[in-house]
């Protein structure tokens, strides 16, 4: 249903898969759940890498600079969300009053079950 | 406790005083009317007048209530806390096609604003696009990039774009719910048009981490950006009386408060565990996903516990709205169906009883102008119908003839009139005297806007009853007859689509007056001030969508609001954004 930032897979992971740069990003991102397959697929994919990306062994202010500048995917982290019908049935909508009525009637239940009507008569 | 206890009771309080004016005045209006109806004989139709005026009269005291209890009751003060906010935010900006250049100046502007903040890194942004358009889509994306590199927002900005909009704005938010919203604490909804301030945003985090039943915060956007006459108008108007409404609103709801659908803060869990909403049974127009779901989740927030709360204190809120009548008549069609589709789950299970007057006020914002529509039919036809008068009622030997009602009439129109003119006259003379006119331009200034208002709003008022009546016609027949597609940035129209999108009224207003004139010439006069300006709507929404006509108001200071007299900083980090954005 949902398509996030669009992420090409075949970009070369090569680049950066021997540096501590995966690491780096987490830490200037504070993103420590980031895994390294989306980090490589958002440095393959970073807008300001396309022009080139020999200054990320610049200076850790050049690199941090780039690191934010990278498409990472946003934290993924659901909750549930339950679905409430707001125009239930009128069996639902009037359940509570049904159980109500049978529970008033509870005591008496057992005393007109055990008086039938002729012998009363009698 | 005690507190809490005592804001219940004087919120219980001014619902009962506001529903006991409201009511005496409709009594009184309706006693008036019976009086005039009945001076020509009584018969069925004259019941039905008198209780289409009885409900339409409710609804003008209502309105008139609301206003005043916003004088009368100031916002109460709300705690907050000074601290470094505990939770995290997410600022949502949903789209659906939009403009790309100005959503994304817009969110730039939110960005920087926010980006000045000692807690910026409290906040991320989210661009949650439902657009279906293929090369929009691919504006956006590349939009996003850009503003990423620019603001060095990687790990605070993201982008994601849904491949099928199911339960549109809802099902957005929902879909960012389900699949992030637990990383955040609160998330504050925005529209494609909204701009906030970065100290409102925080002001209002600040506020929810003070109350931690508040479930919903509401700020109140103030209206900005718009050029044409009609805009210039709608911004005067919502400027003057929009914030004591709001204060009136607010002092009747209290925790039961509204929700707008944008610019407001929302406790992520608490809207996750109660908002979910299952599509109704049957076919759209009342069936299927439900549309104005604002209104609803504000219901359902309230019916699980949470406040729902709107604060008119909360400024640097700020919203473009439509710039001419057709663009607004395009929204409240909208907007129309939605709210006639909740008269469905009016009586849904468990909703506080201020929480369904809500849903009923949204309903009938829409149904007020059929009621008057049919209202001026049934008048007009009432002399066809009337029984002939009774001269000999059998009591005298004398003749008795029927008595003129005209002093009443009048009474009763000079009333209707002033329960519409009363409350803005009210708001007028506390702005001039509380000295705050200067925001308006200054005391002259003001006093001739305040007049021109009127006017301009009375001849409009027919327009926007007949585009109602349409809007409701066609939701319940479930017909469209289509829009002319003029949209210019300006928001100007050309004659041939504001022709096109009145030139039914145009025949409407013009057979009414044949008729009254052939038929009921005693309702002639009467009628006039409805009809006349039904006859020149096209010439009325073509000039009123005029930027030149704005551009004049603007040079004479009139229609100024307290925006233009202090410019907007994050409407100006807009704008040149926009203009840089343009340039590259």
């Amino acid at each position: 249903m949902t398509q996030h930032v669009s992420i090409d897979q075949t970009a070369s992971p090569a680049l950066f898969a021997d540096s501590d740069l995966l690491d780096e990003v987490r830490s200037v991102l504070k993103r420590p759940d980031l895994g390294d397959d989306a980090l490589l697929s958002a440095l393959a994919n970073a807008p300001a890498a396309r022009g080139g990306i020999a200054h990320v062994s610049a200076t850790p202010q050049d690199r941090a600079d780039f690191i934010r500048t990278l498409p990472v995917p946003a934290p993924r982290h659901g909750l549930e969300m339950p679905q409430h019908d707001l125009n239930p049935p009128l069996a639902v909508r009037f359940a509570p009053l049904v159980a109500l009525w049978h529970r008033a009637l509870h005591p008496l239940a057992p005393q007109m079950k055990r008086v039938p009507v002729p012998a009363k008569d009698r | 406790m005690k507190l809490a206890s005592s804001g219940a009771w004087s919120t219980a309080f001014r619902r009962l005083a506001m529903a006991v004016i409201a009511l005496c005045l409709t009594t009184g209006a309706s006693y008036m009317f019976a009086i005039v109806v009945q001076s020509d004989g009584f018969d069925w139709l004259d019941i039905v007048r008198i209780t289409l005026m009885a409900i339409a009269s409710f609804w003008l005291a209502w309105g008139g209530c609301i206003a005043l209890f916003g004088i009368l009751f100031p916002p109460e003060e709300r705690s907050t806390t000074d601290d470094l906010p505990e939770g995290r935010t997410a600022i949502l900006l949903p789209i659906y096609n939009e403009a790309t250049g100005p959503v994304f100046a817009r969110l730039e502007a939110i960005m920087k604003s926010v980006a000045a903040l000692p807690e910026a890194d409290r906040f991320d942004f989210f661009v949650l696009s439902d657009t279906t358009k293929a090369d929009v889509g691919e504006e956006e994306q590349r939009a996003y990039e850009q503003l990423l590199v620019r603001q060095n927002a990687g790990g605070r900005l993201f982008y994601r774009r849904r491949e099928q909009n199911i339960g549109r704005k809802a099902g957005n938010i929902a879909d960012f719910l389900t699949t992030s919203g637990g990383a955040y604490e609160y998330m504050l909804v925005l529209d494609a048009d909204s701009l906030m301030d970065g100290k409102t945003i925080l002001e209002m985090v600040r506020r929810m981490e003070a109350d931690p039943r508040l479930g919903l915060l509401q700020s109140l956007p103030q209206i900005i950006g718009l050029s044409t006459l009609f805009g210039r108008l709608l911004q005067f108007a919502t400027g003057l009386y929009g914030p004591y409404f709001a204060r009136g609103l607010a002092a009747v709801q209290g925790e039961q408060g509204t929700f707008w659908g944008h610019n407001a803060l929302i406790r992520t869990r608490a809207f996750a565990s109660a908002c979910g909403m299952a599509p109704l049974t049957g076919k759209p127009p009342f069936g299927g996903h439900i549309l104005s779901h604002d209104t609803v989740e504000a219901a359902l927030l309230a019916r699980d516990g949470w406040k729902v709360r709107l604060d008119p204190d909360l400024t640097g809120s700020y919203e473009e709205a439509p710039a001419n009548m057709v663009d607004y008549a395009k929204r409240d069609r909208r907007w129309c169906q939605g709210n006639l589709q909740h008269s469905r789950i009016l009586a849904a299970p468990r909703f506080r009883f201020w929480s369904r007057i809500s849903i009923l006020q949204g309903v009938f914002a829409y149904l007020a102008s059929p009621i008057w529509c049919i209202f001026l039919l049934a008048s007009l036809a009432a002399p066809l119908v009337a029984p002939p008068p009774v001269y000999f009622d059998g009591h005298s030997p004398f003749p008795v003839f029927p008595h003129p009602e005209t002093t009443t009439a009048l009474a009763l129109l000079f009333g209707l009139v002033a329960l519409l003119i009363l409350p803005k006259l009210l708001l007028v003379a506390r702005a001039l005297l509380g000295g705050n006119s200067a925001d308006f331009g200054g005391s002259v200034r003001l006093l001739i806007s305040f007049l021109l208002e009127i006017l301009l709003t009375s001849i409009l008022a027919p327009i926007h009853m007949m585009f109602h009546c349409r809007s409701v016609f066609q939701v319940l027949t479930g017909a469209d007859s289509g829009w002319p597609t003029a949209d210019r940035d300006d928001g100007s129209l050309p004659i041939p689509a504001a022709f096109f999108a009145t030139w039914w009224m145009s025949i409407a207003g013009a057979g009414a007056i044949a008729f009254s004139h052939s038929y009921a010439p005693e309702m002639f006069y009467w009628l006039l001030p409805v009809a006349l300006p039904l006859v020149f709507a096209p010439l009325l929404v073509w000039m009123t969508a005029s930027v030149m006509l704005g551009k004049v108001t603007k040079k004479l200071g009139l229609f100024q609001v307290p925006t233009e007299a202090a410019p907007v900083d994050v409407a100006e980090d807009m704008r040149l954004a926009l203009a840089q954005n343009a340039a590259a």
